[in-house]
């Protein structure tokens, strides 16, 4: 790994009142590839991407994202870095219909006061609406275009969320339990469309409780426990990891997952 | 139409754009409870202009708006720094300094009230009315209207994708204080005759209690609300004298008229925010509103069609 | 005749006496904003029901302990009204709603008095129109002494029991964390009432009083009050129930004070000044203290 990784995060912390949650947590995310956050509840890993995405700011350490320092990059300015997101839930605009949702994604594209003037939905066609359309016939969700997202079923939703991140054209893509609530079909739909994206050179960082799937999906493991890395390797390295057996233990549907998926 | 009938459509094109400066700050989750200051400086210094300045009397309402556009962008960039209840009372204490200040100038007539000399009919006002109209339909059709909607829902969300939510919600806020100024300017040149205390409190809850109640998530709700807002009290008037065919007796209270409109209409706002508080006009119920007109159109144009042909 | 000093003095208990009706409105706005977020715009209709009932009962010649006694539950059924149709119904809903609602609710109020009673201002019959107490050459009136009491009084209840009792520790659970509150196992169910059973109390109370001092009611007379009583607030910090109780005596005697020497317009515009400035910097009103409220509607 001599590249320039596309996440660094060099010894970041975080504490809400006096808890510490991220302490002196360090690794980074090499280009291209498909990287899982996992650890068990409360170990930190939805603040690892909020922090990474500007949400909070650190109290100390740096982020840097395909070898530039975003630490002091605002939150609205990390998506020019090639930065985008999913949420944990599902976080769509109830009040838009699927495909004005998917509009928003572009927005880092759409350019200045031009792109925010320019007539969307004035003339039956144009680029931005054609490509949303597109983008949504892909992942086979051309019919609920023109639906209010609000209405749609959660599995829809979810995957409207991801387009409207992909949408975003980023180089580097946090995925906040992409896997969660979704049906068996669904979940392998959903590691096609993922490995679809490696093929474009997007490089994916996933916090996921399913480990089959991040057996399946992912080459590089992060483990996290009480906002410190545990552990780091492959599937199965990290499956092997002592530390990672004690913090996993007493929690028998992860023991399941472990014996499962091995 | 009689000149009753003219007067009516007048006010209601004044409240139409007058509703719009509420709309817009209230698409980007913003309430401007000082709607009542941005329309009396846009009344008082349109009214100014044209009375001493002697350019062309459409010139000088829009130099009215520009005014109250130009105090919403400069305390813009502080208050909006407030928010919820902050923010709304920000903008009340502003609409209360303007309203008082205007009450001390001397210049402008004070507590006595001004003279407007130039006069506005329907043919002058109803245009202005449609071309507000027609420019937040089309911002609403770009992504700035797609922004604010999203800054409304998800501030946080909406910053993350790229959409910088303080410039346009800036840019919301001030475009909406122009419209109220455009509407007090126009109510300036329509009643020729303006006070300070027109412009009060009681009138920035009215416009934002009727914008709610046609809603906020289409372009027409506005135009719902203000046309609910000015048509209720027709309804009521000579309330006592309707009554007066069937009863021998006609108890005093019904003969309050103004009071009967504004207490349904304060009633309709309550029952509406509990059973529907979207309001009146959804984006689904515009759709259908759309369907029909579309519908009226090519049964009309039909009709037309079939009637030319022998 | 009095001295200069003497004046001045008499001005500034009048002033006491006027912002003790100012505290009292707004010890009831910040009630319902410290604790539920939210500015209750209702408010100037309770204040205006309770003046207006003391008129009509005493008019119809009940004693006045029960005339206070009812305008009193009027008012508090009034709020308890505004609770269950405007706050109960929209809890996470649209964050503005609630208090469009309370819109309504005021306009509502106001309209169906004027209905009923006419616009026209009325006198009050009160029987204290002539009786008022020296205190060292200053004259006091009665009803306004009983309101200074009564609000400095309720502050220290109000302090008592939302810091003594476990209602209390509910109503400040609730200001620091809806959701968590919830979780917790604090009824909000049964103690969001409380806080507008109160509110609606302290409001109806400062119409009372005031009808019975000034005696002049009218439908519209909630609003200047509660203006008065909102910058009070603000003033003082949003959510604590004292910085409403000195923020309110001092517009009282800022205000009379100041009419005599700069006229009441140059004291509108210096009273909603400061309210601007304080809010844009320093929302947490010019007595720091720990305001209760944040910034949601």
């Amino acid at each position: 790994m001599s590249a320039v990784p596309a996440l660094k995060i060099d010894n970041i912390g975080k504490h809400f009142g006096g808890v510490k949650v991220i302490d002196q947590l360090s690794f980074s995310v090499p280009l291209g590839a498909r990287t899982a956050l996992i650890g068990p509840n409360g170990a930190g890993k939805t603040t690892v991407f909020n922090l990474v995405s500007g949400v909070y700011p650190l109290d100390y350490g740096s982020i840097a994202l395909n070898g530039a320092d975003v630490t002091h990059v605002s939150q609205g300015e990390r998506i020019k870095f090639g930065l985008a997101r999913s949420f944990q839930n599902i976080r769509l605009i109830a009040h838009l219909t699927a495909l004005e949702n998917i509009l928003l994604g572009q927005q880092i594209r759409a350019g200045g006061l031009r792109g925010l003037l320019y007539p969307l939905n004035v003339f039956r066609r144009n680029k931005w609406r054609d490509e949303a359309r597109a983008a949504l016939c892909d992942v086979g969700l051309e019919a609920y275009g023109d639906d209010m997202v609000g209405d749609l079923p959660y599995g829809v939703q979810k995957r409207i969320d991801l387009v409207r991140a992909e949408l975003a054209r980023p180089k580097l893509l946090l995925l906040d339990e992409p896997a969660a609530g979704l049906n068996p079909t669904e979940t392998e739909e959903l590691q096609a469309h993922l490995e679809g994206l490696t093929e474009r050179g997007i490089t994916l960082v996933v916090v996921e409780h399913d480990m089959q799937f991040i057996n399946v999906l992912c080459e590089h493991v992060v483990v996290l426990n009480f906002g410190s890395k545990i552990a780091e390797g492959t599937p199965e390295e990290v499956r092997n990891h002592g530390a990672v057996r004690e913090a996993y233990l007493g929690r028998e549907e992860d023991e399941e997952a472990f014996s499962h998926a091995s | 139409m009689t000149s009753y009938q003219t007067g009516l459509l007048v006010i209601l094109s004044i409240n139409i754009v007058i509703a719009y400066g509420a709309y817009l700050p209230i698409a980007a989750g913003q309430m401007n409870l000082g709607i009542a200051g941005f329309m009396a400086l846009g009344a008082y210094a349109s009214a100014y202009v044209a009375n001493n300045a002697g350019l062309p009397p459409i010139v000088t309402i829009f130099i009215g708006a520009g005014f109250a556009g130009l105090l919403a962008l400069i305390v813009a960039v502080p208050i909006l720094r407030t928010r919820g209840i902050y923010l709304a009372l920000a903008t009340f204490a502003l609409g209360q300094i303007v309203a008082a200040a205007i009450l001390n100038v001397e210049l402008v007539g004070a507590a006595e009230g001004y003279s407007v000399l130039d006069h506005f009919g329907l043919a002058t006002i109803a245009p202005i009315t449609i071309a507000t109209i027609a420019v937040v339909a089309y911002l609403n059709r770009t992504r700035f209207g797609l922004n604010l909607t999203a800054i409304s829902q998800d501030e946080l969300l909406a910053n993350l994708f790229g959409v910088r939510t303080r410039r346009l919600q800036i840019a919301a806020f001030t475009l909406g204080a122009f419209f109220a100024g455009l509407g007090g300017a126009l109510h300036a040149h329509y009643y020729n005759y303006i006070r300070p205390q027109d412009f009060n409190i009681l009138l920035s809850i009215y416009i934002i209690l009727f914008v709610l109640l046609g809603g906020t998530r289409s372009v027409l709700g506005p135009i719902v609300g203000a046309a609910i807002f000015t048509f209720l009290p027709e309804i009521f008037r000579d309330l006592d004298k309707k009554f007066s065919a069937f009863f021998d007796q006609v108890p005093d209270w019904l003969g309050q008229a103004s009071a009967w409109r504004f207490a349904i209409f304060a009633a309709l706002i309550i029952v509406f925010m509990m059973l529907r508080p979207q309001g009146i006009m959804t984006r689904g119920a515009t759709r259908a509103a759309a369907r029909w007109v579309a519908w009226c159109v090519r049964r009309l144009g039909f009709a037309r069609s079939s009637g030319a042909r022998p | 005749m009095k001295s200069e000093p003497m004046l001045l003095a008499q001005q500034f208990v009048n002033g006491l006496m006027l912002g003790s009706i100012y505290a009292l409105v707004a010890v009831a706005f910040t009630l319902t904003i410290g604790v539920l977020n939210f500015l209750n715009f209702s408010i100037p209709g309770i204040f205006m029901l309770g003046g207006m009932f003391t008129w009509i009962f005493l008019k119809s010649g009940l004693p006045l302990g029960l005339v206070v006694l009812l305008a009193l539950v009027i008012g508090a059924a009034a709020s308890l009204l505004v609770e269950r149709s405007s706050y109960r119904q929209m809890m996470g809903s649209d964050h503005f709603i609630p208090l469009v609602s309370s819109m309504g609710f005021l306009i509502l109020y106001e309209n169906l008095v004027l209905i009923f009673w006419g616009s026209d201002i009325q006198v009050v019959n009160s029987p204290f129109r002539d009786v008022s107490v020296t205190v060292f050459g200053l004259i006091i009136s009665i009803p306004q002494l009983a309101g200074l009491a009564l609000a400095v009084t309720m502050a220290y209840v109000l302090t008592r029991i939302l810091y003594g009792t476990s209602t209390g520790r509910g109503l400040r659970a609730i200001a620091e964390n809806p959701d968590s509150a919830i979780m917790l196992g604090v009824h909000v169910f049964r103690i969001v009432p409380v806080v507008f059973l109160f509110s609606g109390l302290f409001t109806a109370l400062a119409g009372v009083i005031f009808a019975l001092n000034y005696t002049q009611v009218h439908p519209f007379m909630g609003e200047e009050v509660a203006l008065k009583g909102i910058s009070a607030m603000v003033i003082g910090g949003m959510g604590s129930v004292w910085g409403a109780i000195v923020g309110g005596l001092l517009i009282g005697v800022a205000e009379i004070l100041s009419i005599s020497s700069f006229g009441s317009d140059f004291v509108d515009i210096a009273v909603y000044g400061l309210l601007l400035v304080i809010l844009v910097i320093r929302p947490e009103g010019l007595f720091g203290g720990s305001a209760l409220g944040r910034e949601r509607l």
